[in-house]
């Protein structure tokens, strides 16, 4: 109990010391993260009737699936400025906010619309981003992502990615006992959600964005006495091929940085190893050659490696390849009885992937510096994880009681949400790279 | 249905021109069996069941004596987790199906593998390959054609049982044989 | 001045004289040459005849004028010698009308000095009589006077005894007195330069006194100071707490940054508002320090302590902002 007081009484005079001439100093350390306090105030609409959209709301949800926001109520907020003109900062202050967000909608004519925003430094009273854009009603959803992405990018100094698309698998079941599987495309916080294909009772799974956002691949069954094969379908047009002779031969496409080859699994003679396929001509490279099952491979940003999942010490791990080729080495040690998946940040620092330390499947990111993994979730049956383009947050698959949905989690696990898309189950999600 | 009937017929055509010299092998089809009649018919109809529409009950037969009729039944396959190894009695059932292709040429089977939800899709849809691939592979070896024998793979796409446990997960790692 | 300092500064003064050089050589341009116009002259016809009259005419005119000129001269001149004359003779009249004069005046003179020495001579004779006369008398006098004399000495000498007497009775009283007051005076005087002695010495002691009081004062002052200064420290320690928490919960960061610090030099009012946030060691990301200083601002006013007196030590200080690991 003495030497208790003694480091009670030693740990507080050291943090607090004035010897002859020194400066006075405290030392903090930060505390739990709570996210910057930002109010996003609604935006004044200068037209007829109703607005045509919350955008408010849009932004507001972005910001908060971010997981690096902390969104003030606005039943809280004292006025409502629509510019900087019209702020009173001592207002915000009150609510302790630091970010304050404030924006108009006009309406120049039907159907045409002019959006203002600003945002501004609440303790310093200064501005730190505004912009005017112009936009139909279709497109005003995409303003509200744009703004996130200012509004983010100078908050934090990392670009956002919530003017950007996703791709997911549904699947629903009929009263005769059919299931329909459909490949959705939607912007990233699940709005707008429209079909690229569908299918009576033949599973869809695995699809992959092309880097320049104009194609899907995605795995598929020609009928159900054929086994899988890969497609290439046009978003646009929705013209589609299939890249496999043989059924059965070809799943898990995966596209390289420049777009121009597919890293896929193929099966020889009943062996499943990872192949790259040049997409114009259709040739083929065999990368691995082992009897146990290599399959989903993904690209290192750099276009010169390739990780794919592989059994061949007896249960999943990752591994990595040079996509010129030579001997695969093993990356997950320690880390995990089982790990699959594996995907790379835009950044080539880290992968996420599926990994199972004991108790089912979570999501985890491996950093390739040094070896380690942080769990992101703690369901059971977490899986198919996609890197956000920005790399700041992570979207993958779960289950939310007896539903398959898909979620959205920060990259540093902080916060978690879930996407409500459809009815049915949700499951296979995949992030389109972001547009220049 | 019709396919019940149709195996019943080729059976009872088979007893008629095989010739009652066929040697009786240790727990294989004995397709000159006597016993072989009606009352094999019905236990047939009842008994077979194809894993495409397998909602109900799935009655694994096991008799030291190796009732060939039971074995030849059996379209299902069943594995250990993360496994694609033949238990003995998945053995004996492959033996009795291999039998029957190699005693009917122009027989030809699909090999549906099949996997548990647990672990990654495309994963799963290679091991539920490879547990086509060895059945492919005893059949091969026990003489069966390989035009005659086509293994496909719906991974975790397609399971019978949907509970998350481990009742159910057993019952979706499979191999089915479809003729 | 090290070597290298001073190498530097020569360096610098040869660039700076080269510079210069450079400077000047640059600016002794060429200078343009503006060409000269010769003014046009205007061309005259000359006729030598006239030009031969003329000459002549000229001349003879400069004759005649030389000629006047010289006649001027003379003439001149003559006046000049003619009044010259005029004066001498005047001045010649002058002369012997004084000389005249100054014979006359002596003349008087000298017949008044006559008279005066006449009248001199009888002045003397009349006053050697008197003067005889007096002699007789005097002599008479002094036979007188002398016998007067020869009584009054012998009194006086009496008197004078007498007189000696008395005055050597009071010489020695006198002396007496004297001395005894010489010895009462050295007495007050050694007694006076006793007192001027304790006086000093109490002088010395008061003044010994009043230094050590004064040295044990500021000891006590600054020990005051010290304790005051501790005092602060604590007090601020006591709330460290306090401020630690205030700060972390306004703190919120834009993302992770782990490792990094930053050092904020601070200062407060009385109340612990906060005036003046500056980064003294950035983390090497603004985004970071940023967040720092709003969460500083965010808590203003820090908890303070209250005693004024404290206020000197504590009024500016330092925090350093660290990430989570």
């Amino acid at each position: 109990m003495r030497t208790l007081f003694a480091g009670i009484l030693l740990g507080l005079s050291s943090m607090v010391c004035l010897p002859a001439n020194a400066v006075l100093t405290i030392e903090i350390t930060q505390g739990e993260d709570s996210g910057v306090p930002i109010a996003v105030v609604p935006f004044r609409w200068h037209g007829a009737g109703d607005p045509p959209e919350d955008l408010r709301g849009i932004i507001a949800a972005d910001l908060h699936r971010s997981g690096r926001f902390d969104l003030l109520p606005p039943g809280n907020f004292l006025s409502h400025p629509s510019e900087i003109g019209e702020v009173r900062y001592k207002d915000w202050r009150l609510i302790k906010a630091e970010a304050l967000v404030v924006g108009r909608i006009f309406e120049k004519s039907p159907d045409n619309y002019e959006i203002t925003f600003q945002l501004l430094d609440v303790y310093r009273e200064t501005q730190k981003a505004g912009y005017r854009f112009n936009a139909t009603g279709e497109h005003l959803r995409q303003v509200a992502h744009q703004i996130s992405d200012h509004i983010y990018h100078k908050m934090t100094g990392v670009e956002g990615a919530f003017d950007t698309r996703i791709a997911y698998v549904t699947r629903e079941q009929q009263d005769n006992g059919d299931r329909i599987y459909q490949l959705m495309v939607a912007d990233s916080d699940g709005h707008r959600p429209q079909q690229i294909l569908r299918t009576t009772n033949l599973p869809v799974l695995s699809p992959a964005w092309s880097p320049d956002g104009e194609w899907l691949a995605y795995v598929s069954f020609v009928d159900r006495r054929s086994g899988a094969n890969v497609w290439l379908q046009n978003i646009r047009t929705g013209n589609r091929r299939k890249i496999a002779q043989a059924e059965g031969a070809a799943s898990a496409p995966a596209w390289s940085p420049e777009g121009k080859r597919l890293a896929l699994r193929m099966s020889y003679k009943g062996n499943a190893d990872i192949y790259l396929m040049d997409v114009a001509s259709g040739s083929i490279k065999r990368l691995t050659r082992h009897p146990a099952i290599d399959t989903e491979p993904a690209w290192a940003p750099n276009g010169r490696q390739i990780v794919f999942t592989s059994d061949r010490s007896g249960r999943p791990q990752i591994y990595r390849v040079a996509a010129a080729g030579g001997k695969p080495e093993r990356l997950t040690r320690g880390v995990g009885r089982e790990n699959a998946r594996a995907s790379y940040d835009p950044k080539g620092e880290r992968l996420v992937m599926v990994t199972n330390r004991g108790n089912g499947y979570q999501i985890g990111v491996f950093y390739m510096a040094d070896g380690r993994m942080d769990l992101l979730t703690d369901g059971t049956l977490d899986e198919s994880p996609v890197f956000a383009p920005n790399g700041a947050m992570i979207l993958y698959a779960t289950r939310l009681g007896r539903e398959g949905v898909l979620a959205a989690v920060s990259a540093d696990g902080r916060v978690k949400q879930v996407l409500k898309l459809h009815r049915g189950e949700v499951r296979e999600p995949s992030w389109a790279p972001k547009k220049n | 249905m019709r396919r019940t009937l149709t195996l019943s017929v080729v059976f009872l055509l088979g007893v008629i021109l095989g010739g009652c010299a066929a040697t009786k092998k240790q727990g294989t089809v004995e397709v000159e069996d006597a016993t072989i009649s009606g009352s094999d018919a019905s236990s047939t109809a009842t008994g077979l069941t194809t894993g495409s529409d397998a909602t109900g009950q799935i009655i694994t037969v096991e008799n030291d004596t190796g009732d060939a009729d039971d074995l030849l039944n059996q379209r299902v396959i069943y594995f250990d987790f993360d496994s694609s190894s033949l238990t003995p009695e998945a053995q004996r059932v492959v033996e009795a199906h291999a039998d029957y292709l190699t005693g009917n040429p122009g027989m030809a089977v699909v090999l549906e593998g099949h996997a548990d939800e647990r672990g990654t899709r495309e994963y799963n849809l290679a091991l539920g390959e490879r547990r086509a691939n060895a059945v492919t592979e005893m059949f091969q070896v026990l003489g069966v054609a390989p035009d005659a024998i086509r293994p496909i793979s719906y991974g975790e796409e397609r399971p019978v049982a949907m509970e998350h446990d481990e009742s159910a997960w057993s019952l979706n790692r499979r191999v089915e044989i479809l003729y | 001045m090290g070597r290298p300092l001073r190498g530097f500064i020569l360096a610098v003064v040869v660039h700076v004289a080269f510079g210069a050089l450079l400077g000047v050589s640059l600016r002794l341009q060429p200078e343009v040459v503006k060409p000269i116009y010769a003014e046009p002259v205007q061309a005259v016809v000359v006729d030598l005849a006239a030009i031969a009259q003329e000459k002549k005419r000229k001349t003879d005119a400069l004759k005649k004028k030389k000629a006047a000129e010289k006649k001027k001269k003379t003439d001149a001149l003559q006046k000049k010698k003619a009044a010259e004359k005029k004066e001498k003779a005047a001045e010649k009249k002058e002369k012997a009308e004084e000389l005249k004069k100054k014979k006359a005046a002596e003349k008087k003179k000298n017949a008044e000095e006559l008279k005066k020495k006449k009248a001199e001579a009888l002045k003397k004779k009349k006053a050697a009589e008197k003067k005889k006369k007096a002699a007789e008398k005097k002599k008479k006098a002094e036979a007188l006077k002398k016998k007067k004399a020869a009584e009054k000495k012998k009194k006086a000498e009496a008197l004078k005894k007498k007189k000696a007497a008395e005055k050597k009775k009071k010489e020695e009283a006198l002396k007496k007195k004297k001395a005894a007051e010489k010895k009462k005076k050295a007495e007050a005087k050694r007694k006076a330069e006793e007192q001027k002695r304790k006086a000093e010495a109490e002088k010395k002691r008061k003044a010994r006194e009043k230094r050590e009081r004064e040295a044990a004062e500021r000891k006590a002052a600054k020990e005051a100071l010290a304790r005051d200064e501790r005092d602060a420290g604590s007090a601020l320690g006591a709330l460290v707490g306090a401020i630690e928490e205030k700060v972390r919960s306004n703190w919120s960061l834009p993302g992770e940054f782990t490792g990094l610090a930053v050092t904020i030099s601070v200062k407060v009012t009385r109340t612990g508002e906060v005036t003046l946030a500056e980064i003294v060691r950035s983390s090497g990301n603004s985004l970071f320090d940023e967040s720092a200083v709003t969460a500083l601002m965010k808590a203003s006013p820090l908890p303070f302590p209250e005693e004024p007196r404290y206020y000197e030590f504590i009024k500016e200080f330092h925090f350093v902002l660290r990430a989570k690991n």
